[in-house]
């Protein structure tokens, strides 16, 4: 599958996309050349400079350095979040694919309960009630989407359930955790990690969204939608210090798009030419 | 002396990348009214060749030598425009699997009033009740039932000959099947076969692609055995099945009777 | 000896009413016996097969296990069901897991039910592999690099692994070309003579019931019309039915 990956351009793209915003993630602390808290109220809106590669910002932060340091607040977020999504929708998707009955009818009706409300609003309603922070983001947004994820995992292990080697396999003697550990997991992973892939930039999008509006992250934290905040007021005289963040919510919402769609294309069944 | 309706001559397909031949010079001389048979087992080409007189090879995928002429046209080198021409009309498909071939969501009835009119110039209306009258010359009798019900609510069986009805309304003038009693039981593969011989007495020319041996010894006609791509053995269905003359026919027709202890 | 008393199966259809899919059907079979259980498409025979592995249960009647019902409700009961009954199915590519290797498919059975050490267990993937006419590299192999023919054998190696005292085929030779029907037939009867296992052999092709079968059962709409012991004799049917049957396939 990787061969297939390789050849696919706009996986590559993507690829390319999601190494770099981690690697930058992670490097940010040797990357930036400054710290991206350090206010220096007299070198406000500098342009860019030897020092202060991309300029500073309206309290004399160094632009770079805080664009870099986002990537962690970004990815920092969005990873534990899909983890976590990702967990809580395999285990409670595959329980009530291969249960059924009572089970799946109850967490299927309260899974469409949270399924009819857009996810920035849950989210959004669970930062109000346990305040701001990074675990309350974390788990408002978890809260907000590990519907979604359970109906995925559901569908497709119901689908898989209905094949003749599950058959085979109950025949061989598998019990319920055989047959997901075994057969319906890695037949199932390579279409769950397209949807992982594009979580992570729903989830990137989503963190940015709360940090605009103002929840969840302490402010002045080097955030990109914290950071795109604080521009607005800027709008006509500095209008780099929008575009910047902008950019970089972009490309990492684009990276992760990118490559999970490319996936979706590649594990399609091939059309038989012959 | 009955003219020929179809030639197939020197017919060579390839896959183009990776290349890989597929077929190689299948000859196949069809007369008006007359049925050809390809016998063959999965793999030989014969579902191959039947799409290549179809006009449905991607021309970028495959590379289609040789000649197809029908009724005096050169079917390879159709233009999009002409195709409506011969296929659905002159020439008539019956799949394998009618169920899959059909819009789920649309009435039989409608359905196929449609694909008539796109052929003849004629009103919804007209082409319903041409259609109707087919079905009854197809030898069915609860018409309007049919008519009424949507793919699903039909047999295999039952949709195939609907598909034969349509042939009729359409006056094709050849009718090719692709393993039309696969899907079928034993005894519902005799009436299945029965249908097309009617369409024969009716004056369409068959071609039919199949791997049942019995069925090519039902219709009789022009049998070509095919293996690989090639075509190993051919004559009157008659002589070829009780008279096998290559080494690989009467391993297949060997093969066929199991015997018991 | 595994017996199925007056089962019947009902199902709920389209029209939510109840139809029977099986209707009080009983036969039992002995060890070391080939049953063919003939029929068209539609007439029970695969719910039949469904409820002797155990995989569904019975509306009515009961399917007993020398003498004692087969029941999926404890673990142990389904494993001791699965020891003793395996199954081949039809389509040989989609009952392999595509992620498997060939050595995989055939340990599976071996793992839940025996758990063999490992080295009795590769021994006997591999003698079974061999029995298969298949060659020891083909272990490695992905199910989906297989041809069709292979894959067929590979599900029967799977089926014999735990040397089960029936093994039920639905309809376990359907589409296959016919050089190729021919050798796996005969792979099967020889196989039945080395293992002394029971075959159910569920097939429309009534040919190749009467090559294999020592009893003939024909069914039709969800009961069992006619049930003949088989001895090359065919005017020993007698049912309409089932000459019909015989007359389509040209036997008559």
């Amino acid at each position: 599958m990787l061969r297939k990956i390789l050849k696919n351009p706009q996986a590559v793209i993507g690829l390319v996309l999601i190494v770099l915003i981690c690697a930058i993630a992670i490097l940010a602390p040797i990357l930036a050349p400054h710290s991206p808290d350090e206010v220096n109220p007299l070198m406000k809106y500098q342009a860019p400079s030897a020092n202060y590669p991309l300029g500073t910002d309206q309290l004399g932060r160094c632009e770079l350095s805080r664009l870099l340091y986002g990537a962690r607040a970004s990815l920092g977020l969005a990873l534990p979040i899909l983890i976590l999504l990702g967990g809580i929708g395999l285990v409670l998707g595959m329980m009530t694919a291969c249960i059924g009955g009572v089970f799946d009818r109850i967490m299927t009706g309260i899974s469409q309960v949270f399924i009819a409300f857009p996810t920035l609003i849950i989210a959004v309603a669970i930062i109000g009630v346990l305040g701001n922070g990074l675990q309350n983001i974390i788990w408002a947004v978890v809260i907000s989407m590990w519907a979604r994820f359970m109906q995925l995992i559901r569908t497709y292990a119901k689908t898989e359930l209905g094949r003749d080697y599950i058959v085979a396999a109950r025949v061989s003697g598998c019990g319920m955790w055989q047959l997901i550990i075994h057969h319906l997991i890695p037949n199932i992973l390579p279409q769950f990690l397209v949807y992982f892939s594009t979580g992570v930039a729903s989830a990137i999008l989503t963190v940015s969204s709360f940090s605009f509006l103002g929840l969840g992250l302490p402010s002045g934290t080097a955030e990109w939608g914290a950071m795109l905040e604080e521009a607005q007021a800027a709008l006509y005289s500095h209008p780099e210090l929008l575009i910047y963040p902008g950019i970089c919510i972009f490309i990492a919402a684009v990276g992760f798009n990118l490559f999970g769609e490319a996936l979706r294309d590649i594990l399609q069944p091939q059309e038989d030419v012959l | 002396m009955s003219k020929k309706l179809l030639q197939v001559e020197q017919l060579s397909i390839a896959l183009k990348n990776p290349h890989q031949q597929l077929i190689r010079d299948i000859n196949i001389s069809l007369e008006e009214a007359s049925a050809a048979i390809l016998l063959g087992q999965s793999g030989s080409g014969k579902t191959m060749t039947c799409r290549a007189i179809l006009g449905l090879l991607n021309r970028n995928t495959f590379q289609v030598d040789g000649n197809i002429q029908f009724d005096g046209v050169s079917l390879l080198q159709l233009k999009e425009k002409e195709r409506t021409l011969y296929y659905g009309s002159k020439i008539a498909f019956v799949p394998q699997n009618p169920m899959t071939s059909l819009d789920p969501s649309r009435k039989i009835g409608v359905q196929m009033a449609g694909f008539l009119k796109l052929h003849q110039d004629l009103k919804g209306k007209d082409a319903l009740s041409l259609y109707e009258q087919a079905l009854s010359r197809a030898g069915l009798t609860d018409t309007k039932r049919i008519l009424g019900s949507r793919p699903y609510q039909l047999s295999g069986g039952m949709l195939q000959r609907c598909l034969i009805a349509l042939a009729i309304a359409g006056k094709a003038k050849l009718v090719i099947a692709d393993e039309p009693t696969t899907a079928l039981d034993a005894i519902h593969r005799d009436k299945a076969v029965e249908q097309f011989l009617h369409l024969q007495e009716q004056g369409c020319a068959l071609l039919i692609v199949t791997h049942d041996f019995d069925v090519a010894r039902h219709i009789g006609g022009h049998v070509l055995i095919m293996k690989e791509g090639r075509m190993v053995e051919q004559g009157r269905a008659k002589e070829v099945l009780q008279n096998p003359q290559a080494a690989y026919t009467r391993e297949l027709i060997e093969a066929i009777h199991l015997g018991w202890r | 000896m595994l017996e199925v008393k007056n089962v019947s199966k009902q199902y709920k259809g389209e029209d939510k009413l109840l139809f029977d899919a099986v209707s009080d059907v009983s036969l039992s079979m002995a060890d070391h016996r080939i049953y063919a259980l003939v029929g068209e498409s539609g007439c029970g025979k695969s719910t039949l097969s469904r409820l002797i592995l155990g995989l569904e249960s019975p509306s009515s009647g009961q399917i007993l296990l020398d003498g004692k019902p087969i029941s999926r409700k404890r673990k142990n009961n389904r494993k001791e069901t699965a020891k003793a009954i395996q199954l081949v199915l039809q389509d040989g590519k989609s009952a392999l897991d595509p992620h498997f290797t060939v050595y995989q498919v055939i340990a599976e059975p071996l793992r839940n039910l025996l758990a063999l050490p490992k080295d009795k267990e590769r021994s006997r993937v591999y003698e079974l592999l061999d029995r298969m006419e298949l060659s020891k590299e083909s272990a490695a192999k992905k199910t989906g690099e297989l041809s069709g023919g292979q894959q067929k054998r590979i599900g029967i190696a799977r089926a014999l692994a735990a040397s089960p005292r029936y093994i039920v085929f639905d309809e376990s030779i359907s589409g296959l070309d016919v050089i190729l029907r021919k050798n796996i037939l005969e792979l099967l009867k020889r196989i039945q003579e080395e293992e002394q296992c029971s075959y159910l052999f569920i097939t429309h092709e009534i040919d190749a019931a009467l090559y294999l079968a020592d009893e003939i059962h024909v069914m039709q709409n969800g009961k069992l019309i006619e049930s003949r012991r088989w001895c090359g004799n065919l005017d020993v049917f007698k049912n309409p039915y089932t000459k019909q049957l015989l007359q389509a396939s040209h036997l008559i």
